[in-house]
Protein backbone atom coordinates (compact mmCIF):
# COMPACT_ATOMS: atom_id res chain seq x y z
CA UNK A 1 0.00 0.00 0.00
CA UNK A 2 1.74 3.09 -1.21
CA UNK A 3 1.24 5.88 2.20
CA UNK A 4 1.39 9.42 1.77
CA UNK A 5 4.68 9.25 2.90
CA UNK A 6 5.70 7.85 -0.21
CA UNK A 7 3.80 9.93 -2.57
CA UNK A 8 5.36 13.19 -0.39
CA UNK A 9 8.67 11.73 -1.35
CA UNK A 10 8.00 11.27 -4.83
CA UNK A 11 6.85 14.54 -5.54
CA UNK A 12 9.98 16.08 -3.62
CA UNK A 13 12.30 13.87 -5.73
CA UNK A 14 10.63 15.67 -8.65
CA UNK A 15 10.36 19.11 -7.60
CA UNK A 16 13.52 19.23 -5.74
CA UNK A 17 15.54 17.48 -9.01
CA UNK A 18 18.09 20.03 -10.69
CA UNK A 19 15.73 19.75 -13.37
CA UNK A 20 12.79 20.53 -11.69
CA UNK A 21 11.80 23.55 -10.05
CA UNK A 22 15.21 25.12 -10.35
CA UNK A 23 15.46 24.89 -14.05
CA UNK A 24 11.81 26.30 -14.51
CA UNK A 25 12.49 29.58 -13.05
CA UNK A 26 15.56 29.28 -15.10
CA UNK A 27 13.93 28.84 -18.50
CA UNK A 28 11.10 30.26 -18.07
CA UNK A 29 11.73 33.84 -19.29
CA UNK A 30 12.81 32.09 -22.60
CA UNK A 31 10.02 29.32 -22.68
CA UNK A 32 8.91 30.10 -25.96
CA UNK A 33 11.50 30.87 -27.93
CA UNK A 34 13.52 27.54 -26.44
CA UNK A 35 10.51 25.35 -28.36
CA UNK A 36 10.74 28.12 -31.47
CA UNK A 37 14.82 27.19 -31.20
CA UNK A 38 13.86 23.59 -31.20
CA UNK A 39 11.63 23.45 -34.76
CA UNK A 40 14.54 25.80 -35.98
CA UNK A 41 16.43 23.02 -35.64
CA UNK A 42 13.89 20.11 -36.99
CA UNK A 43 14.19 22.31 -40.18
CA UNK A 44 18.36 22.04 -40.26
CA UNK A 45 17.51 18.57 -39.98
CA UNK A 46 14.92 18.10 -43.04
CA UNK A 47 17.52 20.09 -45.03
CA UNK A 48 20.35 17.91 -43.51
CA UNK A 49 18.50 14.75 -44.55
CA UNK A 50 18.40 15.80 -48.54
CA UNK A 51 22.00 15.66 -48.09
CA UNK A 52 22.93 19.66 -47.89
CA UNK A 53 24.85 20.51 -44.68
CA UNK A 54 23.18 24.23 -43.59
CA UNK A 55 25.78 27.05 -42.98
CA UNK A 56 24.66 29.13 -40.15
CA UNK A 57 25.23 32.51 -40.41
CA UNK A 58 24.61 36.22 -38.84
CA UNK A 59 23.30 39.56 -40.02
CA UNK A 60 26.57 41.12 -38.65
CA UNK A 61 29.59 38.57 -39.27
CA UNK A 62 30.08 35.03 -38.03
CA UNK A 63 27.44 33.95 -35.44
CA UNK A 64 29.78 32.87 -32.31
CA UNK A 65 27.56 32.68 -30.48
CA UNK A 66 24.17 31.96 -32.64
CA UNK A 67 21.29 34.52 -31.46
CA UNK A 68 17.71 34.12 -31.61
CA UNK A 69 15.47 37.41 -31.18
CA UNK A 70 13.61 37.76 -27.89
CA UNK A 71 10.97 39.29 -29.93
CA UNK A 72 10.05 39.71 -33.49
CA UNK A 73 12.37 41.55 -36.04
CA UNK A 74 13.37 43.15 -39.09
CA UNK A 75 15.16 40.88 -41.22
CA UNK A 76 17.99 43.59 -41.88
CA UNK A 77 18.25 44.55 -37.88
CA UNK A 78 21.65 44.91 -36.96
CA UNK A 79 20.63 45.44 -33.00
CA UNK A 80 22.28 42.49 -32.69
CA UNK A 81 24.32 39.83 -34.48
CA UNK A 82 21.04 37.82 -35.12
CA UNK A 83 21.56 34.38 -36.92
CA UNK A 84 19.92 32.71 -39.58
CA UNK A 85 20.59 29.60 -41.70
CA UNK A 86 21.39 29.30 -45.66
CA UNK A 87 21.33 26.26 -48.05
CA UNK A 88 21.15 25.48 -52.07
CA UNK A 89 19.35 22.41 -53.41
CA UNK A 90 19.72 22.10 -56.80
CA UNK A 91 20.97 25.62 -57.18
CA UNK A 92 17.85 26.87 -55.54
CA UNK A 93 19.06 29.25 -52.25
CA UNK A 94 17.05 29.13 -49.49
CA UNK A 95 17.51 30.79 -45.61
CA UNK A 96 15.37 29.34 -42.37
CA UNK A 97 15.04 32.79 -40.49
CA UNK A 98 13.29 32.70 -36.37
CA UNK A 99 11.31 35.52 -35.72
CA UNK A 100 11.28 37.48 -38.44
CA UNK A 101 8.74 40.08 -40.17
CA UNK A 102 6.96 39.71 -43.34
CA UNK A 103 4.80 41.78 -45.38
CA UNK A 104 1.57 40.02 -46.08
CA UNK A 105 -0.63 40.42 -49.29
CA UNK A 106 -2.66 43.15 -47.47
CA UNK A 107 0.40 45.02 -46.92
CA UNK A 108 0.50 44.18 -42.79
CA UNK A 109 3.54 42.71 -41.49
CA UNK A 110 3.77 39.15 -39.66
CA UNK A 111 5.77 37.23 -37.70
CA UNK A 112 6.71 34.23 -37.92
CA UNK A 113 8.27 31.73 -35.90
CA UNK A 114 10.14 30.04 -37.74
CA UNK A 115 10.19 30.33 -41.66
CA UNK A 116 12.50 28.76 -44.94
CA UNK A 117 12.31 31.24 -47.58
CA UNK A 118 13.98 32.66 -50.89
CA UNK A 119 17.66 33.96 -50.09
CA UNK A 120 17.16 36.82 -53.26
CA UNK A 121 14.65 37.91 -51.47
CA UNK A 122 16.42 38.06 -48.06
CA UNK A 123 19.26 39.23 -49.15
CA UNK A 124 17.81 42.16 -50.54
CA UNK A 125 16.01 43.23 -48.19
CA UNK A 126 19.40 42.95 -45.79
CA UNK A 127 21.54 45.31 -48.80
CA UNK A 128 18.18 47.54 -49.15
CA UNK A 129 16.78 47.52 -45.47
CA UNK A 130 12.65 46.28 -45.86
CA UNK A 131 10.21 43.78 -44.54
CA UNK A 132 10.47 40.69 -47.04
CA UNK A 133 7.55 40.44 -48.76
CA UNK A 134 5.09 37.19 -48.62
CA UNK A 135 6.12 36.01 -52.02
CA UNK A 136 9.18 35.03 -50.67
CA UNK A 137 7.61 32.55 -48.09
CA UNK A 138 8.22 28.90 -48.59
CA UNK A 139 7.09 27.74 -45.27
CA UNK A 140 6.20 29.59 -42.36
CA UNK A 141 5.05 27.82 -38.68
CA UNK A 142 4.03 29.14 -35.44
CA UNK A 143 5.45 27.93 -32.88
CA UNK A 144 3.43 27.31 -29.32
CA UNK A 145 5.05 25.77 -26.28
CA UNK A 146 1.85 25.25 -23.55
CA UNK A 147 2.29 23.46 -20.70
CA UNK A 148 -2.03 22.76 -20.87
CA UNK A 149 -4.23 22.78 -23.49
CA UNK A 150 -4.16 25.12 -26.49
CA UNK A 151 -6.19 28.18 -26.24
CA UNK A 152 -8.38 28.34 -29.46
CA UNK A 153 -7.65 32.08 -30.44
CA UNK A 154 -4.46 30.64 -31.22
CA UNK A 155 -5.45 28.77 -34.05
CA UNK A 156 -7.74 31.27 -35.55
CA UNK A 157 -5.15 34.26 -35.31
CA UNK A 158 -2.59 31.80 -37.68
CA UNK A 159 -5.33 30.96 -39.94
CA UNK A 160 -5.96 34.54 -40.24
CA UNK A 161 -2.15 35.55 -40.75
CA UNK A 162 -1.73 32.58 -43.45
CA UNK A 163 -4.57 34.07 -45.30
CA UNK A 164 -2.74 37.35 -45.59
CA UNK A 165 0.42 35.49 -46.97
CA UNK A 166 -0.19 34.89 -50.27
CA UNK A 167 -0.13 32.01 -52.99
CA UNK A 168 3.47 31.16 -52.94
CA UNK A 169 3.54 29.72 -49.20
CA UNK A 170 3.78 25.67 -50.27
CA UNK A 171 3.74 24.86 -46.50
CA UNK A 172 2.80 26.55 -43.33
CA UNK A 173 2.06 24.34 -39.56
CA UNK A 174 0.97 25.21 -36.61
CA UNK A 175 4.16 23.67 -33.72
CA UNK A 176 2.65 22.45 -30.28
CA UNK A 177 3.98 20.33 -27.79
CA UNK A 178 0.37 20.22 -26.92
CA UNK A 179 -2.52 19.45 -28.81
CA UNK A 180 -5.98 20.68 -28.68
CA UNK A 181 -9.06 18.52 -30.62
CA UNK A 182 -11.51 21.04 -31.68
CA UNK A 183 -7.93 22.98 -32.92
CA UNK A 184 -7.04 20.09 -35.42
CA UNK A 185 -10.68 19.75 -36.75
CA UNK A 186 -10.42 23.44 -37.96
CA UNK A 187 -6.89 22.77 -39.63
CA UNK A 188 -8.74 20.59 -41.54
CA UNK A 189 -9.94 22.52 -44.69
CA UNK A 190 -7.22 22.96 -47.36
CA UNK A 191 -5.20 25.73 -47.41
CA UNK A 192 -5.07 25.71 -43.68
CA UNK A 193 -2.07 25.17 -41.27
CA UNK A 194 -0.79 21.59 -40.85
CA UNK A 195 -1.48 20.79 -37.46
CA UNK A 196 1.99 19.87 -35.94
CA UNK A 197 0.33 18.86 -32.59
CA UNK A 198 2.50 17.11 -29.62
CA UNK A 199 5.60 17.77 -31.90
CA UNK A 200 8.17 17.28 -29.32
CA UNK A 201 11.44 15.03 -28.69
CA UNK A 202 9.06 12.75 -26.41
CA UNK A 203 7.26 11.64 -29.99
CA UNK A 204 9.63 11.01 -32.74
CA UNK A 205 7.43 9.58 -35.26
CA UNK A 206 5.46 13.31 -35.06
CA UNK A 207 8.99 14.60 -35.58
CA UNK A 208 9.33 12.25 -38.73
CA UNK A 209 6.23 14.14 -39.93
CA UNK A 210 7.30 17.35 -39.70
CA UNK A 211 10.93 17.12 -41.19
CA UNK A 212 9.10 14.71 -43.89
CA UNK A 213 7.07 17.18 -44.99
CA UNK A 214 9.60 20.20 -45.16
CA UNK A 215 12.04 17.32 -47.11
CA UNK A 216 9.27 16.59 -50.04
CA UNK A 217 8.29 20.02 -50.57
CA UNK A 218 11.73 20.95 -50.96
CA UNK A 219 12.29 18.15 -53.37
CA UNK A 220 9.72 18.86 -55.60
CA UNK A 221 10.33 22.16 -55.57
CA UNK A 222 13.79 22.21 -56.77
CA UNK A 223 13.21 19.14 -58.67
CA UNK A 224 14.71 19.82 -62.20
CA UNK B 1 -8.87 0.33 -6.90
CA UNK B 2 -5.30 0.80 -6.29
CA UNK B 3 -4.05 0.59 -3.10
CA UNK B 4 -3.41 4.02 -1.87
CA UNK B 5 -3.90 5.30 1.90
CA UNK B 6 -4.69 8.54 0.07
CA UNK B 7 -7.61 9.58 -1.87
CA UNK B 8 -6.95 10.96 -5.47
CA UNK B 9 -8.30 14.56 -4.24
CA UNK B 10 -6.00 14.34 -1.00
CA UNK B 11 -2.77 13.16 -3.68
CA UNK B 12 -4.09 16.48 -5.68
CA UNK B 13 -4.20 18.78 -2.44
CA UNK B 14 -0.61 17.35 -1.34
CA UNK B 15 1.23 17.86 -4.82
CA UNK B 16 -0.50 21.39 -5.47
CA UNK B 17 0.56 22.25 -1.47
CA UNK B 18 4.18 21.29 -2.36
CA UNK B 19 4.49 23.01 -5.26
CA UNK B 20 3.19 26.31 -4.17
CA UNK B 21 5.79 26.45 -1.23
CA UNK B 22 8.50 26.24 -3.57
CA UNK B 23 6.96 28.29 -6.63
CA UNK B 24 3.73 29.84 -6.07
CA UNK B 25 3.79 31.11 -9.77
CA UNK B 26 3.99 27.94 -11.23
CA UNK B 27 1.25 26.44 -8.82
CA UNK B 28 -1.09 28.99 -9.95
CA UNK B 29 -0.93 28.45 -13.58
CA UNK B 30 -1.13 24.76 -13.14
CA UNK B 31 -4.39 25.29 -11.06
CA UNK B 32 -5.63 27.40 -13.67
CA UNK B 33 -5.01 24.68 -16.60
CA UNK B 34 -6.49 22.41 -13.96
CA UNK B 35 -9.76 24.60 -13.28
CA UNK B 36 -10.21 25.02 -16.89
CA UNK B 37 -12.23 21.60 -17.37
CA UNK B 38 -12.56 19.29 -20.29
CA UNK B 39 -15.08 19.03 -23.29
CA UNK B 40 -16.66 16.44 -23.18
CA UNK B 41 -19.63 14.76 -25.65
CA UNK B 42 -23.34 14.22 -23.87
CA UNK B 43 -25.94 12.48 -25.89
CA UNK B 44 -29.44 13.55 -25.41
CA UNK B 45 -32.64 11.61 -26.11
CA UNK B 46 -35.37 13.27 -28.51
CA UNK B 47 -38.71 12.20 -28.09
CA UNK B 48 -39.41 8.23 -26.97
CA UNK B 49 -38.68 6.72 -30.92
CA UNK B 50 -35.41 4.89 -31.16
CA UNK B 51 -32.07 6.79 -32.40
CA UNK B 52 -34.25 10.24 -31.96
CA UNK B 53 -30.71 11.39 -29.69
CA UNK B 54 -28.28 13.99 -30.49
CA UNK B 55 -25.12 15.15 -28.61
CA UNK B 56 -23.34 18.29 -27.56
CA UNK B 57 -20.49 19.38 -26.01
CA UNK B 58 -20.61 19.92 -22.90
CA UNK B 59 -17.27 21.29 -20.48
CA UNK B 60 -17.19 20.12 -17.54
CA UNK B 61 -14.35 20.18 -14.50
CA UNK B 62 -11.76 17.03 -14.58
CA UNK B 63 -12.03 14.90 -11.94
CA UNK B 64 -9.29 14.75 -9.36
CA UNK B 65 -7.81 11.84 -10.79
CA UNK B 66 -7.83 13.82 -14.10
CA UNK B 67 -6.43 17.25 -12.79
CA UNK B 68 -3.57 14.59 -11.25
CA UNK B 69 -3.11 13.40 -14.88
CA UNK B 70 -2.99 17.40 -15.84
CA UNK B 71 -0.43 18.31 -13.43
CA UNK B 72 1.76 15.72 -14.22
CA UNK B 73 1.99 16.36 -17.87
CA UNK B 74 2.28 19.96 -17.11
CA UNK B 75 5.08 18.75 -14.98
CA UNK B 76 6.67 16.72 -17.95
CA UNK B 77 6.80 19.92 -20.41
CA UNK B 78 8.75 22.10 -18.00
CA UNK B 79 11.04 19.48 -16.43
CA UNK B 80 11.34 16.93 -19.24
CA UNK B 81 10.42 18.45 -22.61
CA UNK B 82 11.92 21.83 -22.24
CA UNK B 83 15.47 20.24 -21.79
CA UNK B 84 14.65 17.80 -24.22
CA UNK B 85 14.33 21.20 -26.67
CA UNK B 86 17.47 22.37 -26.09
CA UNK B 87 19.69 19.27 -26.34
CA UNK B 88 17.65 18.77 -29.69
CA UNK B 89 18.51 21.97 -31.19
CA UNK B 90 22.10 21.99 -29.75
CA UNK B 91 22.45 18.54 -32.06
CA UNK B 92 20.84 20.14 -35.11
CA UNK B 93 22.97 22.77 -35.15
CA UNK B 94 25.90 21.17 -34.04
CA UNK B 95 25.71 19.38 -37.41
CA UNK B 96 25.84 22.37 -39.45
CA UNK B 97 28.88 24.51 -40.30
CA UNK B 98 29.50 28.21 -39.76
CA UNK B 99 30.11 30.81 -42.55
CA UNK B 100 32.45 33.82 -41.64
CA UNK B 101 31.33 37.45 -42.43
CA UNK B 102 29.36 37.17 -45.77
CA UNK B 103 30.73 39.59 -48.69
CA UNK B 104 28.20 41.56 -51.02
CA UNK B 105 27.01 39.73 -53.35
CA UNK B 106 25.87 41.78 -56.40
CA UNK B 107 22.09 40.82 -57.56
CA UNK B 108 22.76 39.95 -61.20
CA UNK B 109 25.23 36.97 -59.35
CA UNK B 110 23.69 33.58 -59.09
CA UNK B 111 23.89 32.50 -55.87
CA UNK B 112 25.85 29.20 -56.54
CA UNK B 113 28.32 31.31 -58.28
CA UNK B 114 29.31 33.65 -54.91
CA UNK B 115 32.01 31.50 -53.43
CA UNK B 116 32.85 33.82 -51.31
CA UNK B 117 34.80 33.04 -47.53
CA UNK B 118 34.73 29.00 -46.79
CA UNK B 119 32.71 28.04 -44.03
CA UNK B 120 34.58 27.74 -40.62
CA UNK B 121 35.27 24.20 -39.79
CA UNK B 122 32.51 23.72 -37.33
CA UNK B 123 30.65 20.62 -38.49
CA UNK B 124 30.21 18.35 -35.48
CA UNK B 125 30.88 20.52 -33.20
CA UNK B 126 28.82 22.26 -30.24
CA UNK B 127 27.73 25.50 -31.05
CA UNK B 128 27.10 28.55 -28.61
CA UNK B 129 23.20 29.53 -28.48
CA UNK B 130 21.74 32.15 -27.01
CA UNK B 131 18.51 33.63 -26.88
CA UNK B 132 17.61 37.65 -27.07
CA UNK B 133 16.62 38.60 -23.25
CA UNK B 134 16.86 42.41 -24.18
CA UNK B 135 15.32 42.89 -27.34
CA UNK B 136 16.25 45.81 -29.45
CA UNK B 137 13.00 47.92 -28.98
CA UNK B 138 13.22 47.04 -25.37
CA UNK B 139 14.18 50.83 -23.01
CA UNK B 140 13.62 48.93 -19.32
CA UNK B 141 17.11 47.80 -18.06
CA UNK B 142 16.68 43.45 -17.48
CA UNK B 143 18.85 41.85 -15.59
CA UNK B 144 20.16 39.44 -17.81
CA UNK B 145 20.84 40.50 -21.61
CA UNK B 146 21.15 37.64 -23.13
CA UNK B 147 20.51 33.59 -22.01
CA UNK B 148 22.49 30.80 -23.25
CA UNK B 149 20.82 27.76 -23.89
CA UNK B 150 23.28 24.84 -22.54
CA UNK B 151 22.67 21.62 -23.26
CA UNK B 152 22.05 18.97 -19.89
CA UNK B 153 23.41 15.56 -19.24
CA UNK B 154 21.07 13.34 -20.73
CA UNK B 155 21.28 11.46 -17.56
CA UNK B 156 19.35 14.11 -15.65
CA UNK B 157 16.57 14.00 -17.97
CA UNK B 158 15.69 10.41 -18.07
CA UNK B 159 16.09 10.42 -14.17
CA UNK B 160 13.57 13.10 -13.88
CA UNK B 161 11.52 11.12 -16.37
CA UNK B 162 11.42 8.30 -14.20
CA UNK B 163 10.42 10.41 -11.56
CA UNK B 164 7.51 11.87 -13.20
CA UNK B 165 6.82 7.51 -13.90
CA UNK B 166 6.76 7.18 -10.24
CA UNK B 167 4.95 9.83 -9.58
CA UNK B 168 2.12 8.50 -11.88
CA UNK B 169 1.69 5.01 -10.45
CA UNK B 170 1.28 6.61 -6.95
CA UNK B 171 -1.76 8.51 -8.44
CA UNK B 172 -3.07 6.00 -10.45
CA UNK B 173 -6.02 5.04 -8.92
CA UNK B 174 -7.86 3.23 -11.49
CA UNK B 175 -7.94 -0.89 -11.72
Amino acid sequence: MATLNDLETAIDNLLDHPLGIGQYQLVRPVEEKAYEAYVFGLCLRAVRELGTTPILRGISGTPVPFIFRGAPGQIHSVARNYGYAEFTINGEAFEIHAGVEFRGASGMTHELDVCIMRKDEAEKCRQQPDDPSSASLVAGYECKFYAGNLQKGLGRAFVGLIDDMGTNLRLSGFCSNSVHPQLREYFRPQRRPHPHFRLTPLDSSNEDIFVNQIKGELKKMTAA
Amino acid sequence: MAVNEYTAQQAFEVLMNHLRKRDGQLATHIQAVVDAGKDVDETQQVGTRRKRSRSYRRTVPYSYQEALEVALDAFQAYFVEQPLFIDSCAKNMAATEVGNARSFRARWQPAEEHNDEPAIESMGKRKRIEIELRTETQISEPNQEMFELREIDVSQIEKQRDNIAQLKNLVDFEV
